[in-house]
């Protein structure tokens, strides 16, 4: 089973703050209202209490998150939205992962919780002016700010190293 | 005889540009510090760029990628057509990478190398402040080098956490006919071994097809005089150190003909 965990930043998130500044003055694209960032963690366990037991690493390890910084949520990420607004939700990672295999042992060694797998991911939640096509809008968004492809386009991945991959807002986030 | 001018760009957050204009002043250029915002008449004023080391916008998203999508980038592109040198020194050579001055093999701009975080067999190996050696091929491809021998070894500082070299799989098929700086040991051998940050191809830096931009993750100008140099290596240059205690002098280090030649290659602009 995997259990999902977005943990984002209790402060403004400086890192959000400038890629909203870059998309918006530098690369030009005006619809953009708000962006988050979070950093997503796919835990894959065998633990009948998945949840009560990563609620327990949480609690006593800084391994997963410093929660005097860090805000978690579970399975998914709570997002405003008004009604002219559209969400895209883009996930960022490496296209070679890097092992997180001491970190879980890490956490068996100080907590007992076995986890089998631990994933992490980068990701960004794109709010902006919505548009008559859904997906004409991610594959703009794709071309202009997301996806670097020359020296005055995307910032968000770099394709020689990082996958991006669109999520379905409707399955990771809790719209409001 | 008038001093080729030459100005180190400060972007928000670079940290070494007053050691990086003292580099190139004393090698025997005029050195100016620029601002990331600086009008553009002022900014065509000068015959070379260098974009120093540090840590531009925090890093933030990806080392360099938000100073690359700067206006001034742009003035660097007209810089670049105009033949001018630019050197890219740490987070220059990120920012550089990210704006495809280098390696630039159709004159497009596309990005074709990156830098990813320090990481070997698939552990993240963090930030790296350490003393290398590097050897140079093909020196005779980039107006940087023109003081340097093919194959020459030479030891210098890396300080980065970013610095492992991707590249794209169009230019790994049909590798460009450019200079090139490789992780090596003291006696010259390439392996992962000797690569501190499992850079692809054991890359350091990289020249851009027409020779006149560089972009390179070590630090030449924390290697340019002798006294910078660290007493435990054992090489030549060592050697020279304790010579020059002893005699109470002070040589160039190994890396002062980049500057040397940078300053050279500005003259002609």
């Amino acid at each position: 089973m995997t259990n999902n965990l977005f943990i984002r930043t209790l402060n403004m998130d400086l890192q959000a703050v400038s890629a909203y500044e870059a998309m918006v003055h530098l690369l030009r694209y005006s619809d953009l209202k708000k962006i988050l960032r979070y950093r997503w963690l796919q835990i894959t366990h065998a633990l009948p209490q998945g949840a009560e037991e990563i609620q327990k690493v949480l609690s006593e390890t800084y391994y997963l998150m410093n929660p005097n910084k860090e805000v978690a949520n579970f399975e998914k990420m709570p997002i405003s939205l008004a009604s002219d607004e559209a969400i895209f939700v883009l996930s960022v990672n490496e296209k070679e992962p890097v092992s997180q295999a001491e970190l879980v042992k890490k956490i068996l060694n100080k907590t007992g919780v076995n986890f089998t797998h631990i994933q992490t991911s980068t990701v960004w939640a794109l709010v902006v002016k919505a548009g008559v096509s859904r997906e004409t809008q991610a594959q703009d968004l794709l071309e202009r700010v997301v996806v670097t492809s020359s020296g005055k386009a995307g910032i968000l991945a770099n394709p020689l190293y990082q996958n991006a991959t669109w999520l379905d807002p409707h399955q990771y986030c809790e719209l409001k | 005889m008038q001093k080729p001018k030459i100005a180190v760009i400060q972007f928000p957050g670079s940290n070494c540009e007053y050691e990086t204009l003292r580099a190139v002043s004393d090698y025997g250029a005029e050195a100016g510090l620029l601002r990331w915002n600086v009008p553009e008449k002022e900014f065509h004023r000068f015959g070379g760029y260098i974009l120093p080391g540090g840590f531009s916008y925090q890093d933030r998203i990806r080392a360099g990628v938000i100073a690359s999508r700067l206006p001034i980038t742009g003035f660097l592109h007209q810089a670049n057509q105009e033949g001018k040198p630019i050197l890219g020194i740490c987070n220059g050579c990120q920012i550089l990478a990210e704006t495809g001055l280098v390696p630039n093999r159709k004159a497009d701009l596309k990005i074709e190398v990156a830098l990813a975080p320090n990481e070997k067999q698939k552990n993240r190996l963090g930030f790296i402040c350490d003393w290398t050696y590097v050897k140079i091929e093909k020196p005779n491809k980039s107006l940087f080098f023109s003081e340097f021998e093919n194959g020459e070894v030479l030891p210098i500082p890396i300080n980065h956490g970013e610095g492992r070299f991707v590249v794209s799989a169009e230019m790994a098929q049909e590798w460009p006919d450019l200079t090139a700086l490789r992780f090596c040991d003291q006696t010259g051998l390439e392996n992962e071994a000797n690569t501190p940050n499992g850079s692809t191809y054991f890359l350091a830096g990289i020249a851009n097809v027409d020779g006149n931009v560089l972009a390179l993750m070590p630090h030449p100008e924390r290697a340019a005089w002798i006294r910078q140099m660290p007493s435990w290596l054992t090489d030549q240059w060592a050697k020279k150190k304790k010579q020059d205690f002893s005699a109470q002098t002070d040589s160039v280090g190994p890396w002062a003909r980049l500057f040397q030649s940078m300053v050279k290659a500005a003259a002609k602009v």
